[in-house]
C-alpha cells in the first residue's frame, strides 16, 4: 500500500503531502526532507525507484515537479509508476494543461483529486473519466 | 470551498470586518512574495488565523482552517486548531464539512485527544449523511483512524458495505483495512462481508475488496488460502490490469504456503505473459510464476515455463527503459537460485549491464553475475569485472565490484578456481589500481589464504611476493596511496613462512633491512621485521663467515633505538639471537678442530634459528570423515536408558519407509477395492503391524504409561524432522510425539539414516493391546505447557497485529470450494470398507443461536440433510401464539418447545426471523420479533466420511494424519454430552464417561481428521490429528469458538 504521497518541486517546496500512515509532525518534515534529498540527486538515466528506509519511493518527474509515492517494498513498482502517471493525467485534464502554479493556488483541489483517486493507501478509482466526473460533481455541489 | 472563500473575500471588500483581510489565494500569493521574510509573514498570518477561528461564523472558520492547512503543508504546526477542525467538520454545509474532514485527515493523529469528541459526528455522517458526506467522513477516517474509533465504528462501516451505492460500498470496503489494523477484532464481524464483496456486482467494489485482502494476506498468507478459488475465478474473469496485478501478487504470497496452487494458476499466468502489453502486469506474472516454480513439488519441474520467464526478462533487460532493466535483473536473481543454467544463457546481456549509467542497475547486475559463475566462466567473468574495476571512477561501485569479485572466486572454498596462479595475478592486478580503494585488507587476506592452502602455488607466490619485498621502497609508496598497504604484510609473511622458495634469501633480507620502515604502520613494520629474521635464519645455514653475522647484528642494532617499542623489542630479539648464533658459530669452529663433531653444533644452532618447522596445512572439509571411529564407539547408540517394551519392537516396523502410498496400497489390498488396487508393493504388511502407539492408542498396562516420560527437549529437537513445520511452529507446545518412546532400531546404511530421521516421531505399539483404549486415555494428564500459545516471533508488527484467525469465517460454501482448492490429485480418494462392524454415530445436537426474554432458539442438527429450528418458550405462565417462521405458524404453550424444519443451505451464516405474539392474563397481547443470525462451525458442513473404530486405529498413523496438536480449552460446558453436541455433524467413534473420539472430513478440502476430547471440570483437552496444518488451524479455531 501507499504510505504517503508527496509532490515537491526541485527546490524541495512541498506542493502536496498526503499521509496514509501515522507520523508525528517532526517525522513528517524529516520524511519530506529525506525524500527530497534522495530524489533530486537522481537524473533521467536513473531508475524511478529508490529504496527508502523500510520502504521504497517510486517517483516521476514532470517539469519541475517530483511526484513521489512511498510504498511497501514488495509492491509492484511499475503499477505505482502507472498510478502516478494516471493521476497526473487526471490533474492535467482537470486544470487544462496543469502547471506548478495551478497546484500552488489550488492546492486544496489537488487534495480532493488525490482523495478521489486514492483511499486508505490504495488506488480507489483508476478510470480517468469516472474520476473527472466525480470531481466535477463535487465541484458543482459547492 | 472556493465559494466559501470568495464569500469571505467579498465581505472583506465591503469593509464589514477588516480583521479578515486575507483569502486563501491572498495567503498563497503573500507567502510567494514574502521572499526573505517568509517566516515573519507566516507567523503573522498564523496570528490572524487564530483570531479568525474565534469568530463564530462557520464560513470564516473554514477559510481560516484552509489557510492553516496551506501553512501546515509548508511545515507549520496546526495541532492547536484541532478543536476548530472538529467544529468545521460538524458544519451543516457540505463544502465546509469536507474541508473539515480534509483538515482532520492532514493533521490529526492517534494522539489527537479531540478525536474522542468526533465519534458520534462521524457515525452520523456515515449513516445518515448524503453519499458525499459519507465519502468525506470515510476519507478522513482512513487517515486518522484510531483503535477507539475503529471499535466504535465497525458496525457502521459494515452497514455501509451493503450500501446500494457502489461508490459508497467501495469506500467502505477499502477502509476496512484501517479498521482491522487498529482493531483486529473487527475481522470477525467484517470478514464474511468482505468476502462477499469479492463477488460484488460492481467491479470497483470487487477491486477494493481484492486490495484489502491482498494487503491482509501479505501479512498472514496462510489464513487466506481458503479464498484462492474465488481469486482464481476473479483472475480468469477480470480484464482490469490494476486488479489482476493485485490478485497475481496475492497468489505469489500464497504459493509458499500451498505449492499446489502454483500448478493451478500456471496456465493462466502463461496466457497473460504471452498476451499482455502492460509491463507492470507482465512483471507481476513473471514473478508469481517464478514463485510457483520455486515452490513446485519436486519432479513437477516444467523448464519450459521458466524458459518463458527468462526470455521475457531478457526483453525487459534489453529495453531502453532503465526501470524495466532494473526490474528484469531483480527477477532474474530470483530465478537464478533454482535454475542457474537457464539464466546463464543470458550472461552476455547481464554483463553489459555492468556498464550501465545507473548504479542500482550495475549493482543488480553485479549481484547476478557473481552468483552465476562456474568453473569454465569464472576467468572470463573475472576479466570483465577487472576491466570495469579499472574503468570506473565511482569509488563505491569499484569497492562493490572487487568485493563481489573476491566473494565470487573464494566461494565454497575456492571451488570454481582451476588455476590459482591466475587468481593470484588477479589479486595483484587489483593492487595496481591507482585510485584509493578500501579492499586492501581483503586482498591481503586472500593472498595469504591461497598461498597457505595451495601447496603448488607457493613457489610462484613467493616469487611474486619477494618481488614486492625487494622493491619495498617504491611499492610501499604506491600501496600507501591506493590503500593496499596491507598487501605488504602478507607479502612479508609469505616470504618468511615459505622461505625455502626464496631464491636469494640474503638479498631479500638486505632489501628488507635497508628499506625505510618509517612510513609503514608499526603493525606492518613489526611483521616485516619478524619475517626478515625468518628469512635471515634460513639464509644463515649457508653463512660461513662470522663477520657477516656481525654485519647483520649491526643492521638490527640501529633499530634498538627505534621510537616504537614493538620494533625495539623485535630488534633486540634479533640481535640476541644472532649473537648466540655467532657464539655457536665460534664454538663450532673450536670443536671442529678438536674432534670434528659438527652435528652437535648444527643442532644447537637450529634450536636458536627461527626456521619454521611445522608446515601450515589446510584441513579438507571431509577430513573428519576419514578419521576411523575408535573400536567400541557407536555413534548411533542412544545414550539414555530405554524401558524394556521399547526394545521389543518387531523388526518389520522399521520397514514401511515408503510413505503413505504404501499405507494406501495395503489398505486397498486388504479391502479388495479402491483405485489403488494395483498394489505393487512387495513388502506388504499386515494391518496390525502398522498400528501405532499414539494418543488414541495406548496400552493397557502401567508400564507403557511409565515409558511416556518426556525426553529431554534438546534430544528431541536434534532429530526433529525438518519437513514437519508444525513442530517448529508450535515449538514446545503440546505435541504428543516427544513424550512417546523413540524407535531404537539402528539404521543399516547411510541412506537409511536420513530416512529414519524423518520417521523418528513414528511410534509403534504392540498389536495385541488394541481396543478399549479410549477409556484409558481419559485419565491421562495433558503434557506440560499445553496451554502455551504459539508465538511466531519472525513476523513483523503488522502481521502480528492482523493475525486474527479468520479462516473459519472465510470458509467457502461447498460449491465454490469443490470447484477450486480441493486439489487431491496425489491422494487417492478414500473409500469405505464394505464391512462395518460398528457403525459410528452421527453427532446431532442443539446449538443455541438466539435468545430473548421470551424464547430461546436452537438449531438442531438432525442428520446430514435436515436441520430443525427449535423454539423454546421460557415463560412458565405465558403462552405464545402465532409463532411464525417462514410463514409456518404454530402456537407454543408455556414451557414447551416447538420445532420448525429449517432449510439447510451451504451458507456459513444461518439467519432468519421469528414473529410471535405473547399474551398474559393481566396485559393485552403484544407482537414481537426475534431475528437471529449465526455463524455455524465447519462441523456442520462435513462430508459423509466415517470410519469404524477398528479402521480408525489403523488410520491414526503418523503418515496419514501428519499433524497432531493438543490443546486445552476453558469451557462452561459441564457434561461430555453437552460438549459433544457442539460437534454436531461429526461422527462419534467411541465415547466414555468423560471423553470421546470423533472423526470427520471437511467439505472444503476433503481432508480427514480425528480428535479425542476429554472434559474435566471446566477444561476440555482436545488432541487433534489432521492431514495438513491448514486443516489443523481451521479446526482449532472452530473448536475454540464452539467450546467457549
Amino acid at each position: 500500500m501507499i504510505r504517503f504521497i508527496l509532490i515537491q518541486n526541485r527546490a524541495g517546496k512541498t506542493r502536496l503531502a498526503k499521509w496514509y500512515t501515522h507520523y508525528d509532525e517532526t517525522e513528517k518534515q524529516k520524511l519530506i526532507e529525506d525524500v527530497h534529498a534522495l530524489i533530486t540527486v537522481r537524473d533521467a538515466k536513473h531508475t524511478n525507484f529508490v529504496e527508502f528506509r523500510d520502504f521504497k519511493v517510486v517517483y516521476r518527474r514532470y517539469a519541475g515537479l517530483f511526484f513521489c509515492f512511498c510504498v511497501d517494498v514488495d509492491d509492484n513498482n511499475l503499477m505505482h509508476l502507472e498510478g502516478i502517471h494516471n493521476f497526473v493525467e487526471v490533474l492535467n485534464e482537470y486544470f487544462h494543461n496543469v502547471c506548478e502554479l495551478d497546484l500552488v493556488f489550488n492546492f486544496h483541489k489537488v487534495y480532493s483529486v488525490v482523495d478521489e483517486a486514492f483511499l486508505a493507501g490504495e488506488l480507489r478509482e483508476t478510470s480517468q473519466q469516472k474520476l473527472l466526473k466525480e470531481i466535477n460533481t463535487l465541484n458543482s455541489l459547492e | 470551498m472556493d465559494v466559501a472563500m470568495k464569500k469571505v473575500g467579498s465581505k472583506m471588500k465591503t469593509g464589514i470586518d477588516r480583521i479578515f483581510d486575507k483569502t486563501l489565494q491572498d495567503l498563497v500569493r503573500g507567502v510567494r512574495n514574502a521572499k526573505g521574510h517568509e517566516r515573519e509573514y507566516i507567523l503573522e498570518a498564523v496570528e490572524e488565523i487564530r483570531e479568525e477561528l474565534k469568530n463564530p461564523k462557520s464560513d470564516v472558520k473554514s477559510v481560516a482552517i484552509s489557510k492553516l492547512c496551506f501553512l501546515h503543508m509548508l511545515g507549520y504546526e496546526m495541532g492547536w486548531a484541532s478543536f476548530n477542525i472538529i467544529e468545521v467538520m460538524s458544519s451543516t454545509k457540505l463544502t465546509e464539512k469536507r474541508l473539515g474532514y480534509w483538515a482532520a485527515s492532514q493533521s490529526f493523529n492517534e494522539n489527537t485527544d479531540v478525536l474522542m469528541l468526533s465519534t458520534n459526528l462521524i457515525k452520523k455522517d456515515i449513516l445518515k449523511g448524503s453519499e458525499f458526506e459519507a465519502s468525506a467522513a470515510l476519507g478522513g477516517l482512513s487517515c486518522f483512524m484510531t483503535p477507539d474509533l475503529a471499535r466504535d465504528l465497525t458496525d457502521d462501516v459494515l452497514s455501509l458495505m451493503s450500501s446500494t451505492r457502489p461508490h459508497v460500498r467501495k469506500r467502505a470496503t477499502l477502509i476496512t483495512y484501517k479498521l482491522f489494523y487498529h482493531y483486529p477484532e473487527a475481522m470477525r464481524a467484517v470478514m464474511p462481508r468482505l468476502k462477499e464483496k469479492l463477488e460484488d456486482k460492481d467491479p470497483g467494489v470487487q477491486s477494493a475488496a481484492v486490495n484489502v485482502i491482498c494487503e491482509l494476506a501479505r501479512k498472514n498468507p496462510k489464513q487466506y488460502l481458503l479464498l484462492s478459488p474465488i481469486f482464481m475465478r476473479l483472475m480468469t474473469k477480470s480484464t482490469n490490469n490494476w486488479v489482476l496485478i493485485k490478485i497475481i501478487k496475492l497468489f505469489g504470497c500464497l504459493i509458499p504456503h500451498e505449492p499446489r496452487l502454483g500448478k493451478k494458476i500456471e496456465e493462466n499466468l502463461k496466457t497473460l505473459i504471452n498476451n499482455t502489453s502492460a509491463m507492470s502486469l507482465l512483471y507481476e506474472c513473471i514473478n508469481t510464476l517464478i514463485q510457483a516454480k520455486t515452490f513446485a513439488p519436486a519432479g513437477n519441474d516444467n523448464e519450459a515455463l521458466i524458459q518463458l520467464c527468462v526470455d521475457k526478462l531478457r526483453i525487459l533487460i534489453e529495453d531502453n527503459d532503465q526501470n524495466l532493466k532494473y526490474l528484469g535483473l531483480l527477477s532474474m536473481t530470483r530465478i537464478l537460485e533454482s535454475h542457474p543454467k537457464i539464466v546463464s544463457q543470458h550472461k552476455d546481456i547481464i554483463l553489459d549491464c555492468l556498464d550501465d549509467k545507473d548504479e542500482s542497475i550495475r549493482l543488480r547486475a553485479l549481484d547476478l553475475i557473481s552468483k552465476m559463475v562456474t568453473k569454465s566462466t569464472i576467468m572470463d567473468i573475472t576479466a570483465k569485472l577487472l576491466d570495469y574495476v579499472r574503468k570506473t571512477d565511482n569509488a563505491i561501485y569499484r569497492d562493490e565490484l572487487v568485493s563481489k569479485m573476491i566473494d565470487m572466486c573464494s566461494q565454497q572454498g575456492f571451488a570454481f578456481i582451476k588455476n590459482f596462479e591466475w587468481y593470484l595475478n588477479v589479486l595483484l592486478d587489483l593492487t595496481k589500481i591507482e585510485s584509493k580503494v578500501s579492499y586492501g585488507p581483503k586482498i591481503a587476506t586472500q593472498l595469504l589464504e591461497i598461498t597457505v592452502r595451495v601447496r603448488t602455488l607457493r613457489e610462484y607466490s613467493v616469487a611474486q611476493m619477494s618481488h614486492i619485498v625487494q622493491n619495498l621502497g617504491a611499492i610501499s609508496v604506491i600501496f600507501g596511496r591506493n590503500g593496499c598497504i596491507d598487501v605488504i604484510r602478507s607479502a612479508a609473511v609469505i616470504c618468511g613462512e615459505f622461505v625455502e622458495f626464496v631464491s636469494d634469501p640474503k638479498n631479500l633480507f638486505l632489501a628488507v633491512m635497508n628499506a625505510e620502515f618509517g612510513h609503514l604502520s608499526v603493525n606492518i613494520a613489526a611483521v616485516m621485521f619478524q619475517n626478515a629474521l625468518k628469512i635471515l635464519s634460513h639464509g644463515l645455514k649457508d653463512i660461513e663467515n662470522d663477520a657477516l653475522i656481525t654485519d647483520y647484528i649491526a643492521l638490527f642494532d640501529k633499530f634498538l633505538a627505534f621510537p616504537n617499542i614493538e620494533i625495539q623489542e623485535r630488534a633486540s630479539l634479533a640481535v640476541q639471537t644472532l649473537k648466540s648464533a655467532s657464539t655457536n658459530f665460534l664454538l663450532r669452529s673450536i670443536h671442529e678442530l678438536h674432534d670434528g663433531n659438527v652435528d652437535f653444533f648444527v643442532t644447537l644452532f637450529q634450536l636458536y634459528s627461527l626456521i619454521p618447522r611445522g608446515e601450515l596445512k589446510p584441513v579438507g572439509p571431509k577430513a573428519q570423515k576419514k578419521v576411523p571411529l575408535p573400536n567400541g564407539l557407536d555413534l548411533e547408540v542412544l545414550i539414555f536408558e530405554q524401558s524394556d517394551d521399547e526394545e521389543e519392537e518387531p523388526e518389520e516396523e522399521v520397514e514401511p519407509e515408503d510413505d503413505i502410498d504404501d499405507a494406501f496400497n495395503d489398505y486397498y489390498a486388504e479391502n479388495n477395492d479402491g483405485p489403488g488396487k494395483a498394489s505393487t508393493s512387495d513388502k506388504k504388511l499386515p494391518l496390525g503391524k502398522m498400528r501405532l502407539n499414539d494418543i488414541n492408542y495406548l496400552k493397557l498396562d502401567d508400564s507403557s504409561q511409565k515409558s511416556e516420560k518426556p525426553e529431554p527437549e534438546t534430544d528431541y529437537q536434534t532429530i526433529l524432522s525438518p519437513e514437519s513445520d508444525v513442530n517448529t511452529v508450535f515449538g514446545g507446545i503440546g505435541g504428543s510425539e516427544k513424550y512417546l518412546p523413540k524407535k531404537t532400531k539402528k539404521p543399516k546404511k547411510g541412506k537409511k539414516v536420513k530416512k529414519s530421521k524423518k520417521k523418528t516421531t513414528e511410534k509403534v505399539s504392540d498389536p495385541e493391546d488394541e481396543g478399549h483404549v479410549v477409556e484409558i486415555m481419559m485419565d491421562e494428564e495433558m503434557p506440560e505447557g499445553a496451554e502455551d500459545t504459539p508465538v511466531e516471533s519472525d513476523e513483523d508488527d503488522d502481521a502480528k497485529r492482523l493475525n486474527i484467525d479468520v479462516s473459519d469465517l472465510l470458509r467457502s460454501t461447498r460449491k465454490t470450494e469443490n470447484a477450486g482448492s480441493s486439489d487431491e490429485d496425489d491422494l487417492p480418494s478414500f473409500t469405505k470398507s464394505p464391512s462395518e462392524p460398528a457403525e459410528p454415530t452421527l453427532i446431532t445436537g442443539l446449538l443455541p443461536i438466539a435468545d430473548n426474554v421470551d424464547v430461546s432458539v436452537y438449531l438442531k442438527f438432525c442428520d446430514r440433510n435436515s436441520l430443525e429450528l427449535i423454539v423454546h418458550n421460557k415463560h412458565k405462565s405465558r403462552d405464545i401464539s402465532d409463532l411464525e417462521y417462514l410463514s409456518d405458524k404454530r402456537d407454543l404453550p408455556r414451557s414447551a418447545e416447538v420445532a420448525f424444519p429449517f432449510s439447510r443451505t451451504d451458507d456459513i451464516v444461518y439467519k432468519g426471523k421469528l414473529l410471535y405474539t405473547i399474551s398474559s392474563k393481566s396485559k393485552s397481547s403484544k407482537e414481537k420479533k426475534l431475528r437471529f443470525e449465526h455463524i455455524i462451525t465447519p462441523f456442520f458442513n462435513l462430508t459423509s466420511w466415517k470410519v469404524n473404530d477398528d479402521e480408525l486405529v489403523d488410520l491414526i498413523h503418523e503418515k496419514f494424519f501428519e499433524i497432531t496438536v493438543e490443546q486445552q480449552y476453558q469451557t462452561e460446558l459441564n457434561s461430555l454430552e453437552e460438549c459433544l453436541y457442539r460437534f454436531s455433524g461429526c461422527y462419534l467413534v467411541q465415547s466414555a464417561q468423560n471423553g470421546a473420539s470423533i472423526c470427520g472430513q471437511l467439505v472444503s478440502n476433503e481432508e480427514k481428521f480425528v480428535m479425542l476430547i476429554k472434559i474435566n471440570s471446566g477444561l476440555v483437552n482436545v488432541s487433534l490429528k489432521t492431514q495438513s496444518s491448514n486443516t489443523s488451524t481451521t479446526l482449532q479455531a472452530a473448536i475454540n469458538s464452539i467450546l467457549k
